[in-house]
């Protein structure tokens, strides 16, 4: 079969269309495909937070955030939502709708416990640098945590739809690319956050950050 | 000439799946305003785009009436002037330029071209027009706030972009960022639909080699937008917060207005990074579908086909790629590690190997072909020849030892009006004219059309041309005035006022061409439903305007890529991308 490296399209079919391009590539799910492009442009902007925050460090006058320690447990929330969704997937693979449903609300309620976690820890620090947030490290504190939890609500919205069409319905088959969805994004977003807390928030981890940036 | 029978029906096989299921609008507000049809919607972006883009025209006159006639005309001030710098170079490239050509072209033409009935997701795309128009609202409001719209110059550089003493510092420039971001947002959903749309709803046979350039143009400025407009997005959210909330991450600490200002340890140059990180590839969203469009014009009114399609379309793809490393030539005066400034000029001077490849092909496809002088041709030619000179000034630039004396004179500003204003804004007029006949159905004023086309072609030569001499002398960019200098002779000032009176001129024309296009719409005689003797799907459907579903009952089969002009045997001049090999042959192909 010819691909785009070798088909010479001046020249027209001679033969029976490829089996690939007869309708197989429309069978694709075409949400799945779109979620996975909208995760890599989430992952340049995750990206290119973290490439100014690394630049940034370099200066000699910079400051590391605080330590918050209520981060590690909201991490541990966030982790418990993300295997509840991969549950989830399984159970819905082994026709298992009750512990689909179940292990969809826990995921969401575990969300909901990281978002307020989010919160909190956002107060703590704030009572910490005494409402002062000319420190470009706290600065980045906010808005990168601040974005990954728009990101963790806008994924909520889809959430509470897959929940609310397990609950409305039996078919586990139907409710298979819902749960695959989520889980896909969970996981996705776990893994930002695992790489944005070791990086910039569990202590000063500047060697680390600047190897990775390249800037050493 | 050898023979090759085929049947039909073992020739296609059954589609493996059934088609998606459309959206019926059933009130008047579902079909017209809330529209879920692509076309619709493409003619919702392409309006909101050229209504916006009107006022920014209206500022590019401001503009020139002060340079050529310095302080004649009261209204317009220095805070003025700054303002209409910045909102009319806003406007043009994000507003106008990157809508009309993703939201308006690629609405309208990824459907049709590969076959699908509609984008994947229809839905989606009509909230993506709608968040579009509230950016465009949002930035319309910033100038009728206290201050102004923002005085800072397309680029919004900070600290000066916040700081008082700025024009538009205070809920201005607020406004700008807020605009952009949902700009962004309303963008990326759009582009997650023509993106999906190309990769998984090709009509049977629509390999992606046989896609018209054209939707290859789009596709990679729109893979190129999703992975570009992150860096501004990124770089609004944290000017907003060094604004509301104190923050600093492009503010040092600084004096202003004789007192110490909040901010400590912010680094201007991060913005820059990131803003020319989305900047540069921005210049080929414009581009890269302006380079697919044109691709086809030419074929089709040279009746021949494409020259070097497969390099055409890897050209584009390197293009989009390599657009992604050049940045930092656009800050070549910000002060560089000498090695860095060498590494982006030398990917710089790369970009300029496919981007020539194109134009020879685009030459090549001209030689010695049945060339039809109709209007989109006319604009064709006229994009290549403002390419051309934008793309040889783009060589001097490129060099960071040539661009350090010209950088922030008017020779910049020639060169890239030349490139990536004129020469896609010509394309969007060919392109208009080409297929303004399939989305009305009606033929425009061939007159005003042709009056339209020698205006704006020769009258945009005169006010961008000069413009390289003016900025050789050293006349700078962005200046109030320029009177009171001992190095510019007064024929400077001669030049100026000519290249103004050719800029009215030139945006009179522009209204004749408005005018025409929407009284031809009610008025315009007949078109036929495939005016041109074009190959590519969109001319080859049912109806013309095509109606919801934008085929008939059956989708159609693609058998050929979209260049098969005059094909040697074949009486016709031309093959439709749906006709079969045996139907060709029975014409006398093969």
């Amino acid at each position: 079969m010819s691909n785009i490296f070798t088909e010479q399209p001046w020249i027209a079919d001679t033969g029976p269309i490829a089996p690939g391009l007869s309708g197989a590539e429309i069978a694709l799910n075409s949400r799945r495909s779109a979620l996975k492009v909208l995760l890599s442009v989430v992952s340049i902007f995750f990206m290119l937070m973290i490439v100014a925050y690394g630049g940034r460090m370099l200066y000699q006058d910079w400051q590391p955030t605080p330590q918050i320690s209520l981060l590690w447990a909201n991490t541990g929330l966030l982790l418990l939502s993300s295997l509840c969704l991969q549950a989830a997937l399984i159970w819905a693979r082994a026709d298992n709708v009750h512990w689909v449903r179940g292990a969809l609300v826990g995921a969401g309620v575990l969300t909901v416990l990281f978002l307020a976690g989010q919160l909190v820890a956002w107060q703590q620090l704030t009572s910490m640098v005494l409402g002062d947030f000319s420190n470009p490290s706290v600065g980045f504190f906010f808005m990168i945590t601040g974005i990954h939890g728009l990101h963790m609500a806008g994924g909520m919205i889809a959430l509470v739809r897959a929940i609310s069409r397990a609950f409305g319905q039996s078919d586990v088959r139907a409710m298979e690319h819902n749960v695959s969805n989520c889980a896909l994004y969970w996981h996705y977003l776990l893994g930002v956050w695992l790489v944005v807390f070791g990086l910039l928030f569990t202590g000063n981890n500047f060697e680390i950050l600047l190897r990775i940036c390249g800037f050493i | 000439m050898e023979h090759i029978a085929h049947d039909e029906t073992s020739f296609v096989r059954p589609a493996e799946v059934g088609e998606m299921e459309l959206y019926h609008a059933k009130t008047w507000l579902g079909k017209y305003v809330f529209s879920q049809d692509a076309k619709t919607i493409a003619i919702q972006y392409a309006a909101t785009a050229i209504a916006i883009g009107m006022v920014a025209l209206v500022l590019s006159w401001f503009m020139r009436l002060q340079l050529a006639w310095p302080n004649t005309f009261t209204f317009i001030d220095p805070a003025y002037y700054l303002q209409a710098v910045t909102m009319h170079g806003m406007i043009m490239v994000v507003y106008l330029l990157t809508a009309l050509f993703l939201g308006g072209f690629g609405n309208y033409l990824i459907p049709l071209m590969v076959g699908a009935r509609d984008m994947v997701f229809p839905w989606l795309n009509m909230i993506s027009f709608w968040v579009y128009f509230t950016a465009v609202l949002l930035l319309a409001a910033s100038f009728f706030v206290g201050g102004g719209s923002t005085g800072a110059g397309w680029t919004l550089y900070p600290p000066q972009a916040i700081l008082p003493g700025t024009p538009g510092s205070e809920a201005g420039i607020l406004l700008m960022l807020a605009s952009l971001a949902v700009f962004i947002i309303g963008f990326t959903m759009g582009g997650l639909n023509y993106v999906v749309t190309i990769l998984q709803a090709r009509t049977r046979g629509m390999t992606l080699m046989r896609m018209p350039l054209t939707v290859w143009g789009i596709f990679v400025a729109t893979v190129l937008a999703l992975f570009a407009f992150p860096a501004l997005f990124v770089s609004a959210i944290m000017m907003s917060l060094d604004v509301l909330l104190g923050t600093s991450f492009f503010m040092p600490a600084i004096m202003t207005m004789g007192s110490e200002a909040e901010h400590v340890g912010g680094n201007p140059l991060l913005f820059q990074h990131l803003f020319w990180f989305f900047g540069h590839p921005e210049v080929y969203i414009v581009a890269l579908p302006a380079f697919g469009i044109v691709s086809d014009l030419i074929s089709i009114h040279a009746r021949k086909n494409i020259f070097g399609y497969r390099m055409m379309v890897w050209a584009i793809v390197i293009i989009g790629a390599l657009s992604f490393v050049v940045w930092a030539h656009h800050m070549y005066v910000s002060g560089m590690n000498p090695y860095f400034g060498f590494f982006f000029a030398t990917t710089t001077l790369i970009i300029a190997v496919p981007t020539a490849l194109k134009v020879y092909n685009w030459v090549l496809t001209l030689w010695q072909g049945n060339i039809h002088l109709t209007i989109p041709m006319l604009f064709s030619i006229a994009f290549l020849l403002f390419f051309i000179n934008g793309g040889m000034t783009g060589l001097f630039l490129g060099n960071a030892t040539v661009s350090m004396p010209l950088s922030d004179t008017l020779f910049v500003v020639a060169h890239f009006h030349m490139v990536m204003a004129v020469a896609p804004v010509m394309v969007v007029c060919g392109a208009i004219y080409h297929w303004y006949p399939k989305i009305t159905g009606r033929w425009y004023h061939e007159g005003m059309a042709r009056f339209h086309f020698w205006v704006t072609f020769v009258g945009s030569y005169l006010v961008f041309l000069p413009m390289h001499y003016l900025g050789i002398m050293g006349v700078p960019r962005r200046y109030f005035e320029i009177t009171g200098t001992t190095f510019l002779p007064d024929s400077a000032q001669n030049v100026n006022a000519s290249i103004t009176i050719a800029a009215l001129v030139v945006g009179v024309a522009q209204i004749v061409f408005l005018y025409n296009l929407i009284v031809s719409a009610f008025n315009g005689k007949k078109a036929p439903g495939n005016p041109w003797n074009a190959t590519s799907l969109e001319w080859q459907t049912e109806t013309t305007p095509p109606g919801h579903g934008n085929f008939g009952k059956e989708l159609p089969c693609v058998y050929r890529w979209a260049y098969d002009y005059s094909v040697p045997g074949v009486e016709d001049d031309f093959i439709p991308q749906n006709v079969p090999p045996r139907n060709a042959q029975a014409e006398g192909a093969q």
